[in-house]
């Protein structure tokens, strides 16, 4: 048994143009203690599926088919109660968003404590001391968990969000884009401290973000998602040493990079499918450069290639200098 | 584009999800229902002079008679046919209605505009005023306007519900364009070389127009209870025959709990006229303020 | 020679007012000096409250300096007003980070990208279509025809951030001010909007100063990059210089704190 894993999900959103398709088909497998980095741009998925996990979508998505496995129980058949007891706790989720988290009007200390208090069976004093362990872990002053959030800027929020994900010190955290909102410098710090984090509390970590540069820094596992599919799966290491979907090579290949300079970029033609209309076949057949025929009629499976997963009828044919 | 062109493609555009608003269309059967009837007045004193609604008198009636086949919604207190009063009553609210929403709206809008373009002492000033005008009382001021002008006037009375009615528009109008001022767009218009002309007509206006529709309808229902109200307590025009009016005379002439026959048909009217425009503008509000829309 | 010169340039915006007391102020450009030359890619590089997009704000005319002088072809643009302004406008353009927001969404694409034209009087009826229609293949928007009576509403990212950089050349400008023009872009359209304005810059011999937050993304696309940090510029240099050997302590942090994509040339 995995400790988490997910199972022919799909998912939809029923709006008055018709059914987005956001999740076409997801599976998935961790091991306790890994990361995995999942990519990919907006709209294809990636952040319908960290909502799925905690069951936290609005009211007009429908989960159609499919199993989220967690310690090999089904989290689509728990009673909202149940999982109301699961997330923080056992599963919890950190967004792009830090300032809609935090609620203005509470100090950020007391927003914590009462997170802890409705899942632990603890005193009110252990609360606050977890909560000044949890700043000095986040790397902020635990003199400032008496503040409002608007005393706090933009790193320090997000920080304070992340020690609200950790207070029940959960098995898995969900961390969707938890730093795009802000500069690269705290972005650094940031994540080096959830990587410190990671080790130091053994937690198992799926990373939603559209920086494959983020995921190479900090995960052991990468999942490259597009038009509601994972399209390639591997080792970090492996995946951006050989990638062998056309997708996951037209990404690599369109980033600039810092150090070498490089003649011309190649971006990837056309835009990204619509979820609501997704194309026949592979859903990247219509921005593809070697599909064929049976691209724009057959949907590729994910199969095991060279260690990986890949999802494409010709990922052999395909060069990668 | 003009401002013209953009209201027929948005009309088309909303028309789809207004139509999904069950009281939205509630309200628009009603209103169409009382349009029908609206357009229906002056075809009575047509068929007789006695159907006239003001002059017209049944030369063999000299007092109030329930319905009949002559007067299918009976008859006032000197002989004056009740169905044509009704009807005549349903052209004045949709005239009052209307005329007031729209001065007060069209008003309310360049005053908004223009203050939350410009800003500073411009801003400043208008939005003064429209604070005091939206502290004054305005059943009230109108009865002493109408007290010192003596006779009133229809039209005087639609010029000063308008009058009284801008300030609220204003100010949405305002805070609107002080978020779209902000937008990229605006910006881009003026790397462009747009002057403070351009981006208030082309850029400005045609993104508050919604609101501004808004409004209007919201505004029809505040401008016919108040001119019922001012008929009612007798400082209406007393050369038209308004629902107010109706009620007025079925009042003074110790009426009211002796014919229903007169009292409810106008009484009615104005509650479900008022309300109709007022459920065509909640379901307008849905459309342009998406987060009240259900999911 | 310089097509842009500013000297010592400052803003200084007013923030609240306290009710006792005086009127606060914050710097958000200070005493900042430099040269775009001609046909240059001129980068500013900074964090997010640097100073960088009022810089090119104020090169535009778009906001007041607080003190020092920009000259544009020899000219000091901040004492030109009304027809001389006008004129000016038409020689620089400005292409905006979000360009969900940049185009008014009342607006067609041939209403957005003609908008210059009207206002500059440039062209009229027949020519001024055929403007619209050459500006929309410039950018590589075809079949144009079948684009100008859609709104921006109907257009993916790419598509308008190109409408959008059509609108910002149909006047041909000169200079050209690039806000973070692909920060709100997918990755993978982002290199396509990239190697287009590259292209334009050779073809209409364009200036541009191009602003972002982003490294390598500076380095794609620039001659020179100049670092600002806290409305001062802290280091100004060639690309290679900048990045491959920083002198100011914040370049070089900036420049660790960026992620790499490990393992993907060098292993």
């Amino acid at each position: 048994m995995s400790f988490f894993e997910i199972q022919g999900l799909r998912m939809h959103y029923a709006t008055s143009r018709g059914r987005v398709k956001a999740i076409r088909g997801v599976d998935l497998k961790m091991d306790k203690g890994q990361a995995l980095g999942l990519a990919g741009e907006s709209g294809c998925g990636k952040t319908s599926l960290g909502l799925s996990i905690l069951r936290l979508l609005p009211n007009n998505a429908h989960i159609t088919r499919g199993r989220i496995l967690f310690h090999g129980e089904d989290l689509l058949r728990k009673s909202e109660e149940e999982m109301r007891r699961i997330r923080w706790k056992y599963i919890s989720m950190v967004f792009q968003s830090a300032m809609n988290a935090l609620n203005p009007v509470y100090r950020v200390g007391d927003q914590i404590v009462e997170a802890i208090l409705a899942h632990e069976d603890i005193t009110k004093d252990e609360a606050k001391e977890r909560v000044s362990e949890l700043f000095s872990l986040v790397g902020l002053d635990p003199g400032r968990a008496g503040q409002y959030p608007h005393e706090y800027s933009g790193g320090m929020r997000q920080r304070a969000v992340i020690a609200m994900a950790l207070a029940c010190h959960p098995e898995l955290l969900i961390a969707d884009e938890p730093t795009t909102a802000l500069d690269v410098i705290h972005q650094k710090q940031i994540i080096e401290k959830m990587d410190e984090l990671r080790e130091k509390l053994g937690m198992t970590m799926i990373y939603i973000t559209h920086d494959i540069a983020i995921i190479s820094e900090t995960c052991d596992v990468m999942a490259v998602m597009y038009g509601g599919k994972i399209v390639e799966s591997s080792k970090v290491r492996d995946l951006l040493r050989r990638p062998m979907h056309p997708y996951t090579q037209g990404l690599i290949r369109s980033i600039p990079p810092l150090h070498d300079s490089v003649g011309r970029l190649t971006s990837i033609e056309g835009e990204p499918p619509s979820l609501l209309s997704p194309p026949r076949g592979c859903s990247f057949n219509p921005r593809c450069a070697y599909s064929r025929d049976i691209c724009r009629t057959s949907e590729p499976p994910l199969r095991q290639l060279n260690g990986g997963l890949v999802a494409c009828h010709f990922a052999e044919e395909i060069p990668w200098p | 584009m003009g401002i013209i062109e953009y209201a027929r493609t948005s009309i088309k555009e909303n028309w789809s999800l207004f139509r999904r608003s069950r009281m939205g269309l509630l309200g628009l059967a009603i209103l169409a229902f009382f349009a029908f009837l609206a357009l229906l007045a002056p075809i009575p004193r047509l068929i007789d002079d006695m159907y006239h609604p003001m002059v017209g008198v049944d030369p063999e009636i000299s007092y109030s008679t329930p319905p009949s086949l002559r007067h299918p919604m009976g008859t006032d207190f000197m002989g004056r046919d009740l169905l044509s009063q009704f009807l005549s009553g349903a052209q004045i609210a949709f005239a009052v209605g209307i005329t007031a929403a729209v001065i007060s709206v069209l008003i309310g809008t360049a005053i908004g505009l223009t203050s939350g373009y410009y800003g500073g002492k411009v801003d400043a000033l208008l939005m003064r005023l429209a604070d005091i005008v939206l502290v004054l009382p305005g059943l009230p001021f109108i009865i002493v306007i109408a007290a010192a002008l003596g006779k009133m006037s229809i039209w005087i009375i639609v010029l000063l519900i308008a009058l009284l009615g801008w300030p609220g528009v204003a100010r949405v109008i305002r805070a609107q364009t002080l978020s779209l001022r902000e937008r990229p767009f605006v910006e881009a218009a003026r790397v462009a070389g747009a002057g403070d002309r351009r981006i208030l007509l082309h850029h400005l206006a045609p993104n508050v127009l919604p609101l501004t529709f808004l409004y209007a309808a919201l505004g029809v229902s505040g401008a016919i209870l108040t001119e019922a109200s001012l008929s009612f307590i007798g400082l209406g025009d007393p050369s038209v025959v308004s629902w107010g009016m109706m009620l007025q005379w079925a009042f003074t002439t110790g009426h009211t709990f002796r014919a229903p026959y007169w009292i409810l048909p106008p009484g009615l009217a104005i509650s479900l006229l008022s309300l109709s425009f007022y459920l065509v503008g909640r379901a307008l509000e849905e459309i342009i303020n998406p987060r009240l829309r259900e999911p | 020679m310089a097509l842009i010169t500013t000297e010592n340039l400052r803003k200084v915006f007013p923030v609240r007012k306290r009710l006792f007391g005086g009127q606060e102020y914050v710097t958000a450009v200070d005493d900042v000096s430099f040269k775009i030359h001609r046909r240059e890619v001129f980068g500013l590089v900074g964090e997010s409250g640097s100073g960088k997009t009022t810089c090119g704000r104020l090169l535009l005319r778009l906001l007041e300096p607080t003190s020092g002088s920009i000259y544009y072809d020899g000219v000091d643009i901040t004492k030109l007003t009304g027809r001389e302004l006008l004129s000016f406008r038409r020689r620089v353009q400005m292409i905006f980070q979000n360009p969900y927001e940049s185009l008014n969404p009342r607006f067609t694409v041939y209403d957005s990208v003609a908008e210059p034209l009207i206002i500059q009087r440039i062209a009229d009826g027949e020519e001024r279509r055929r403007r619209v229609i050459e500006a929309l293949e410039r950018v590589r928007l075809t079949p144009a025809e079948s684009l100008l009576r859609r709104y921006p509403h109907e257009l993916s990212g790419g598509q308008r951030q190109r409408v959008a950089i059509a609108r910002a050349l149909v006047t041909e400008p000169d200079f050209v001010v690039a806000d973070e023009p692909v920060s709100m872009l997918d990755v993978s359209i982002r290199a396509g909007i990239l190697n287009l304005m590259l292209d334009l810059r050779d073809d209409l011999d364009l200036t541009m100063l191009f602003i972002t937050h982003d490294l390598a993304v500076a380095r794609y696309m620039c001659d020179r990059i100049a670092v600002m940090h806290k409305g001062r510029i802290v280091e100004l240099g060639s690309k290679e210089d900048v990045i491959e050997n920083p002198q100011h302590p914040y370049t070089r942090a900036l420049l660790s704190s960026v992620p790499r994509l490990h393992s993907l040339s060098k292993t």
